[in-house]
């Protein structure tokens, strides 16, 4: 069977009942009000509906509802035949037979003016409100990004009978199981009754789940279509209260809240106990240790302190707290751009608007300051986490380590702090693994026996730095460099600084660790560590000492949101430079330009030759600035080198809003996202790191030809 | 896997949904009429068959799709096999009649393929 012979079936039935609908229909003419034939016209009318929707002749479908519709009212007598109805529905027959012909002929063109004309024949018969009825409304799809889970809440209790209609409660949630992951089931078995008046065709039990799931709310709503009018269900989106499939509503709730929910004790069970228990205060008085007096003012004390907190704190959901950053952010926008705008003014104007302009800018970023501090939670919370792993880590190594915090209340942005846990979970290890010696190699070194781990944070220049410090036994700078020539990194004659060579650690695949440990020294981390970091828009550096110990030391930019971005400009292009990766601008002279064979081009920078890399090459922008003579080149600093840029001009200073572009578009090479400027051009964000990689990676090395080509 | 049985008078519709119902790895059992459905179960359970679970259209000649579904409802063998009616958007009444009579669902025609899937998995894995 297939989709050919089952068109073949179609036409065979169709051709058939439409010779029978033309006899019926010359018959009805001649007995009128005959219930039988007319149910039989219906019935050809409606089974050719069907089944020319079966093997998807549309058209066909759609026209033959209309005389559907037509012979209903017929069939329901609220129609009367008359001669013109019976033409109007032969004609109507004609049409469909040379529909039908077309089709078996393998499709083409039908009389579109007769169809229409027969349409319109047959909507005359029609009441108005069901010739309206046939526009079927679009179902609006509901809102949610794809990619979001949503939470349902689902209360299930099926009728009794249900079983009685062949329906198994059991597929209903095999059904939604498909749909996501079950994060909560509980079954109430409370309606059973005892064995023997129990009836097995009864479904006695009833369910209280909550499903994570990217579903629309309408889909999973569909589960219970054929039962949710005999049935008692609530679905409800909960979204709002779960985070990482847990319920937050549960955090705020008592014991016996959750118990009673649980339908595990009833709420007299919790009364009952709840009236046996003795306060801490009265066990105290009674035991003679403090005095009522003094258990008295302590509780009064305390509900004092409670109100007053109570009122001073309000919680509010990071969503919100989203979009309050993203509205600010707009806002700076259109601040830059109304002070753009103020150029174009009349002088006389242009004095009055000044200062309210500039107020307005004020205002603006103090606001923008005090929203993102709202963001900003201390790392304490996830320091402190760390106390477990490092103990968990010395017991297995039989190594002997104190961690010591410090700068713990030093506040980062709620994202940053979650995206943080895992490269310094790993660096801990790391530094466990690889740095910290054992306690009799550490007697022997002249060490305290036990080990010193340190994490510290604070702030710097509008930068977070967190340090991760061991007094291990430092990293062996020969095993890096020989490990580095040995991966073809370098070559053999090269000499990198420290700072370089240590960056070596962070390539994918590099490790030099002697013996591959159960959690990290399988080449697979550290690389990680400084991509999440990347995405944190941050950098990583190694300080280290043989023998003294081993320093990551990681900088964060203090909020996601915004950076303070220099506008440059290529052909007709504006692109935003992250300030914070920005030494200096030059312009070089001819003679500073140098091109080296097989590496591209240099400039002399003050005496230093750092590789130059032509911003219009890389992202194939038309320009006439090709010679950094007459344009100007930007020094930036990435994680592990200095390199220039070279751009047509700068334009100024500006903060920018960071807009995904992975989110609005896609991923562009080179660039970390978008800003939208004064004037509401878009700018792509260069991202150093990436534009790095695509200028100096091995695999990207005839870039550097061309660019010397160019030249 | 679960047996189908199709009942409708119109043989395309009875072709493509045994088309995609055997593509899915479901067996299906064909009667053009409610009194051939009540014929074939017979004839199935004789030969020690059941199916498990039926579609049936509503208006069909001979034994139309509500009486069959009553009728097949008052023979115990029959009663728990799930009925899924054919309607269509202008019968909402039908899903009405339909489960008073003692169907467990419905499909509106017409249906795709993932549409006729979907809904017979409720029923049958």
């Amino acid at each position: 069977m297939d989709q050919s012979s089952l068109m073949e079936t179609f036409i065979t039935e169709a051709t058939e009942l439409l010779q029978d609908l033309e006899i019926d229909l010359v018959s009805l003419e001649d007995s009128g009000e005959d219930d039988e034939l007319i149910n039989r016209i219906f019935r050809a009318a409606h089974t050719i509906k069907g089944s020319a929707g079966v093997v998807g002749l549309t058209a066909l479908s759609d026209f033959t509802h209309s005389m559907e519709s037509v012979l209903d009212l017929v069939r329901d007598h609220k129609l009367v035949v008359t001669n013109d109805l019976v033409s109007v529905l032969l004609r109507a027959v004609d049409l469909l037979k040379e529909m039908i012909r077309v089709a078996s002929e393998g499709g083409g063109d039908i009389d579109e003016r007769e169809m229409q004309f027969v349409l319109t024949m047959l909507r005359r018969f029609l009441p108005a409100a069901s010739v309206q009825e046939s526009i079927t409304e679009k179902e609006v799809p509901e809102n949610r990004e794809e990619s979001k889970y949503a939470y349902f809440e689902i209360e299930l209790a099926l009728p009794e009978t249900i079983l009685e209609t062949g329906t198994d409660p059991l597929m209903l949630l095999r059904e939604l199981q498909d749909m996501g992951e079950i994060v909560e089931l509980e079954v109430t078995t409370q309606d059973t009754p005892d064995f023997h008046s129990l009836d097995i065709y009864k479904l006695y039990l009833r369910w209280h789940l909550v499903i994570r799931t990217r579903e629309l709310q309408s889909k999973v709503e569909n589960v219970f279509v054929f039962v949710q009018d005999s049935s008692q269900i609530a679905i409800e989106d909960v979204t709002r209260f779960f985070k990482d499939g847990v319920d937050l509503r549960v955090a705020d709730m008592k014991l016996g809240e959750i118990l009673t929910d649980k339908g595990l004790v009833s709420k007299k069970d919790i009364e009952e106990v709840l009236s046996s228990q003795q306060k801490i205060g009265e066990l105290l008085v009674q035991r003679g240790k403090v005095s009522e007096h003094d258990v008295r003012s302590a509780l009064e004390k305390q509900l004092k302190s409670r109100e007053i907190k109570k009122a001073s704190t309000i919680r509010v959901d990071t969503d919100k707290l989203d979009k309050l950053v993203n509205l600010v952010g707009e806002m700076v926008i259109a601040v830059a751009r109304v002070n753009q705008q103020q150029c174009s003014m009349l002088p006389g104007n242009k004095r009055s608007a000044q200062g309210a302009i500039e107020s307005l800018e004020r205002i603006s970023r103090d606001l923008q300051e005090q929203v993102m501090r709202v963001r900003m939670v201390p790392v304490e919370g996830l320091f402190s986490r760390f106390h477990r792993v490092i103990r968990d880590l010395a017991n297995d190594q039989h190594k002997l380590i104190r961690l010591e915090l410090s700068g713990t209340e030093t506040e980062l942005d709620k994202n940053v702090v979650e995206q943080l846990s895992d490269p310094l979970k790993h660096l801990i290890r790391n530094a466990i693994d690889h740095g910290v010696e054992l306690p009799e190699e550490r007697v022997n070194a002249g060490k305290a026996e036990e080990a010193t781990v340190k994490l510290c944070a604070y702030q710097q220049e509008g930068e977070i730095i967190i340090e991760i410090a061991d007094d291990g036994q430092g990293i062996d700078h020969k095993s890096v460099l020989k490990k580095a020539i040995e991966k073809g990194f370098i070559r053999n004659d090269d000499t990198p600084n420290e700072k370089a060579l240590y960056q070596f650690l962070f390539m994918p695949g590099f490790s030099t660790a002697k013996q591959v440990t159960e959690v990290s020294g399988r080449g697979v981390g550290l690389d990680v560590v400084k991509q999440n970091i990347d995405e944190l828009r941050g950098t990583i550096e190694v300080i280290s000492e043989v023998g003294k110990g081993t320093t990551f030391k990681i900088r964060l930019p203090l909020t996601l949101a915004i950076i303070d971005g220099m506008n440059v400009k290529v052909g007709e292009e504006i692109i935003t430079i992250p300030l914070l990766s920005i030494v200096e601008s030059i312009r070089p002279t001819k003679e500073a330009v140098k091109t080296v064979q097989g590496e591209g081009e240099v400039i002399d920078a003050r005496g230093e030759y750092l590789p130059l890399v032509r911003l219009h090459s890389v992202f194939g922008i038309e320009t006439d600035k090709t010679d950094p003579s007459e344009a100007l080149v930007v020094i930036v600093e990435s994680g592990q080198r200095r390199f220039g840029v070279l751009v047509d001009d700068m334009l100024g200073q500006q903060q920018a809003v960071i807009k995904s572009l992975e989110k609005n578009f896609h991923q562009v090479d080179g660039a970390s996202g978008a800003t939208i400027l004064g004037d509401g051009t878009v700018s792509l964000i260069l991202d150093i790191h990436g534009l790095e990689k695509m200028a100096f990676s091995s695999s990207q090395l005839d870039f550097g030809h061309r660019g010397s080509e160019a030249a | 896997m679960g047996s189908v049985l199709i009942v409708d008078d119109s043989a395309t519709l009875r072709a493509s949904v045994k088309f995609s119902l055997s593509e899915a790895g479901y067996a299906v059992e064909e009667a053009v009429d409610g009194r051939d459905a009540l014929r074939k179960l017979q004839e199935l359970q004789t030969r020690g068959g059941q199916v498990s679970l039926i579609i049936s259209d509503i208006n069909m000649p001979n034994m139309d799709g509500i009486t069959f579904i009553r009728e097949a409802k008052q023979m115990p063998s029959f009663k728990f096999i799930p009925v899924l009616i054919l309607t269509t958007e202008s019968q909402d009444s039908k899903k009405t009649e339909g489960k008073g009579a003692g169907a467990a669902g419905w499909l509106v025609k017409p249906f795709s393929n993932d549409q006729l899937i979907g809904v017979v998995k409720k029923f049958v894995r």
